[in-house]
């Protein structure tokens, strides 16, 4: 196991890693597990020991330890004179009393959906709600995340409001306590943000690990501007605040609500800007990437991203530019050793077919004409003639099967007459109801005729073997848009595409293609019959054919 | 003899009809040289492949040319259009173990006066073909 293998990430909000196999894989757990770290083990510990409990947990534990831990703070700075005594136990009690209201209202709105998560894991199949469960999964983070601030913004104004009213303060005063705490609580906001992100991965982790296939995370992604942008200037806040209330000494808290607005207006604008400045500096190296990634995902490894500059940015997009330079060039060589192999197992084919002919079948045929002399010779001869008949019963048959396999390991009319005649052959000998329509008929390279020949009559012995009873097909050849298209439709009785994964026929149809450039289609759904088709980029049209024989 | 030395004054053949084999196998050479001997046309000779054949027909100038296909080098379809094109042709009698099917529309352009598959073939279809006008 890696040990420091950096978990699959996708979207930022839920932070959920791409769901590995259908079954409740225990491995892709670990691997989440060991990927975060030391914290991470020291959550997964808690996680795996309190189960459903553990997010509440976690919630009243941090405001236990942060939240009378900063006012302890601030009241230090102060000094002892800020509260008197009795205003202090006040305080105190307030503040344990909102964080286990806090810790209540957490564990409540978490429990149904760790609670569903847990009976799913439990059973380990998704039922009707699964879908619902996973919904609540993807917006865990969320949850927790804004059940943490809404906590903390509670905390902090019940805390302050009740502390400004204990030292007589009046409304300015009052208000310029609370800007004051605001600062010191949205520093502890972007705090809380990346702790509660931390706090819930392995229980989202977990869940995701633990997901079949098809149920994709949907957690909403936080854009990177916004996040750049509370981080600052939740941090920049928090430093003026602390500045404010530092600088302040004795001063009454009221004289600080106007110097206490025009910082927190002016920081507001300056980290605006700074926000700008830095996203588009960041983010337009960052969509270059992703817009690369995309089309190389598309199998198009042409794009660049421009290298901008020579730090950190511009060398991650320089290795990346590499990267899918050589992925474009091991792509190629795949695509060329692909036709490679199929071109070769083509000319073998063939090979077999011509000394299919030449060999055992001239033989055959000569030893049937030899026996047609031998029956005049012996038609005085009851016996022998009967004899003679037998053989030459067997030797058709043997000739006919012959015939069959030459033809089924390649036919000599793709060879003579190109797709048109060798597919209504096919056609024709199909125990199946089957038309043609083809609007094509020309010749192509003699790899781009195989390859939709075998393609075609793959397809159509498919249809022969499971559209059922009674069941018709029309197959269809197009030259169009510098590409040749082939159909195979019929009206039997198909079956589920979207949830059947491709068998090893219609894989090999579409290798077949892809060796040519090509794309292989399949459609269908029960009752509905299916539609198989492919198209092959047209790359030369050979003038004459077949005189190779 | 040449075939110009058996034509009577109107230009009908006279005596045997000479016919030369062309294939690559020996065994199906030896085995038409009796069944058409027997059929009392008169061997000129044989050759093994498209070039000899052409070469063949051009020295002896048989009346008929029974022709496999399947040949190495030019194939049989090849060999016949070029002798068609020749002035004063002889007639061309394309055979396959191949069934006509598979040649397709090349058997037509070919200028042979007809095919007979090598299973099917005995002296009375040769000289059905051969003695029946041309198509």
């Amino acid at each position: 196991m890696k040990l420091r293998e950096a978990p699959k990430r996708r979207g930022d909000g839920g932070d959920l890693p791409e769901v590995g196999d259908g079954a409740a894989t225990r491995a892709s757990t670990h691997r989440a597990e060991a990927a975060v770290g030391l914290v991470d083990r020291v959550l997964w510990a808690a996680y795996r020991r309190l189960g459903r409990h553990y997010l509440p947990a976690m919630v009243f534990g941090f405001a236990l330890v942060l939240v009378p831990g900063g006012s302890e703070f601030a009241n230090w700075i102060h000094g002892s004179h800020l509260l008197p005594g009795a205003s202090r136990t006040v305080l105190w009690i307030e503040i344990h009393l909102v964080v286990t209201a806090t810790a209540i209202v957490t564990w409540l709105r978490m429990w149904p959906t760790t609670a569903a998560v847990r009976r799913w894991w439990r059973t380990g199949r998704p039922d009707a709600r699964a879908p619902a469960v996973w919904t609540s999964l993807s917006t865990l983070s969320r949850k927790g995340t804004v059940t943490f601030i809404v906590a903390l913004l509670a905390i902090d104004t019940i805390g302050t409001v009740s502390m400004a009213g204990a030292l007589n303060e009046g409304i300015r005063g009052t208000l310029s306590s609370l800007l004051g705490s605001t600062f010191l609580a949205s520093g502890g906001m972007v705090l809380a943000y990346f702790l509660i992100e931390l706090v819930v991965r392995p229980v989202v982790f977990d869940a995701a690990s633990r997901l079949p296939r098809d149920f994709r995370p949907q957690a909403r992604a936080i854009p990177f501007g916004a996040k750049v942008f509370g981080s600052l200037l939740g941090a920049s806040w928090f430093a003026c605040g602390l500045g404010l209330w530092i600088g302040s000494g004795d001063e009454p808290l009221a004289e600080l609500l106007a110097p206490g607005l025009l910082v927190a207006g002016v920081t507001f604008v300056g980290v605006l800007l700074m926000t700008l400045l830095i996203t588009r500096a960041l983010k337009r190296p960052m969509d270059d990437l992703i817009r690369m990634s995309r089309q190389a995902g598309t199998g198009d490894f042409r794009a660049r991203a421009p290298v901008a500059s020579a730090d950190e940015q511009g060398e991650l997009t320089a290795s990346f530019n590499q990267m899918v330079g050589d992925l474009g060039r091991v792509n190629d060589a795949l695509n060329v050793s692909r036709a490679r192999i199929v071109a070769a197992s083509d000319e073998a084919r063939r090979k077999v077919e011509r000394d299919l002919h030449d060999g055992a079948q001239q033989h055959l045929v000569l030893a049937q004409l030899k026996l047609g002399l031998l029956e005049r010779e012996i038609s005085d001869d009851e016996r022998a003639r009967k004899i003679a008949n037998d053989l030459r019963g067997e030797l058709e048959r043997g000739l006919q099967e012959l015939r069959e396999l030459a033809r089924g390991i390649y036919p000599a009319t793709l060879e003579s007459e190109g797709l048109p005649g060798a597919l209504s052959e096919v056609a024709e000998r199909s125990p199946m109801d089957m038309t043609t329509d083809f609007d094509s008929a020309g010749r192509y390279t003699r790899e781009l005729e195989t390859a939709v020949y075998f393609c075609c009559l793959e397809a159509i012995q498919n249809a022969t073997k499971h559209a059922g009873d009674g069941a018709q097909a029309t197959i269809r050849l197009r030259s169009e848009g510098g590409a040749l298209r082939f159909e195979l439709v019929d009206d039997g009785v198909g079956f589920d595409a979207s949830s059947t994964s491709p068998d090893g026929g219609i894989q090999h149809m579409a290798d077949r293609l892809g060796a040519v450039g090509g794309e292989l289609k399949v459609r269908s759904a029960p009752g509905e019959g299916t539609t198989v088709s492919g198209s092959v980029p047209i790359v030369a049209s050979p003038s004459a054919r077949g005189g190779d024989r | 003899m040449t075939r110009a030395e058996r034509q009577d004054l109107n230009g009908n053949v006279t005596g045997k009809v000479t016919l030369l084999i062309v294939d690559d196998h020996a065994a199906f050479r030896s085995f038409a040289r009796d069944l058409v001997s027997a059929a009392g046309f008169s061997v000129a000779g044989e050759a093994e492949d498209g070039e000899s054949a052409l070469t063949a027909v051009e020295s002896l100038r048989p009346d008929v040319v029974l022709l496999d296909i399947q040949l190495p080098g030019i194939d049989g379809i090849e060999v016949a259009r070029r002798i068609a094109d020749e002035p004063d042709a002889p007639t061309v009698v394309l055979t396959s173990t191949r069934e006509a099917s598979e040649f397709g529309a090349r058997l037509s352009m070919s200028g042979a006066r007809g095919f007979i598959p090598k299973g099917e073939l005995t002296a009375d279809r040769l000289t059905e073909l051969v003695s029946n006008g041309r198509p």
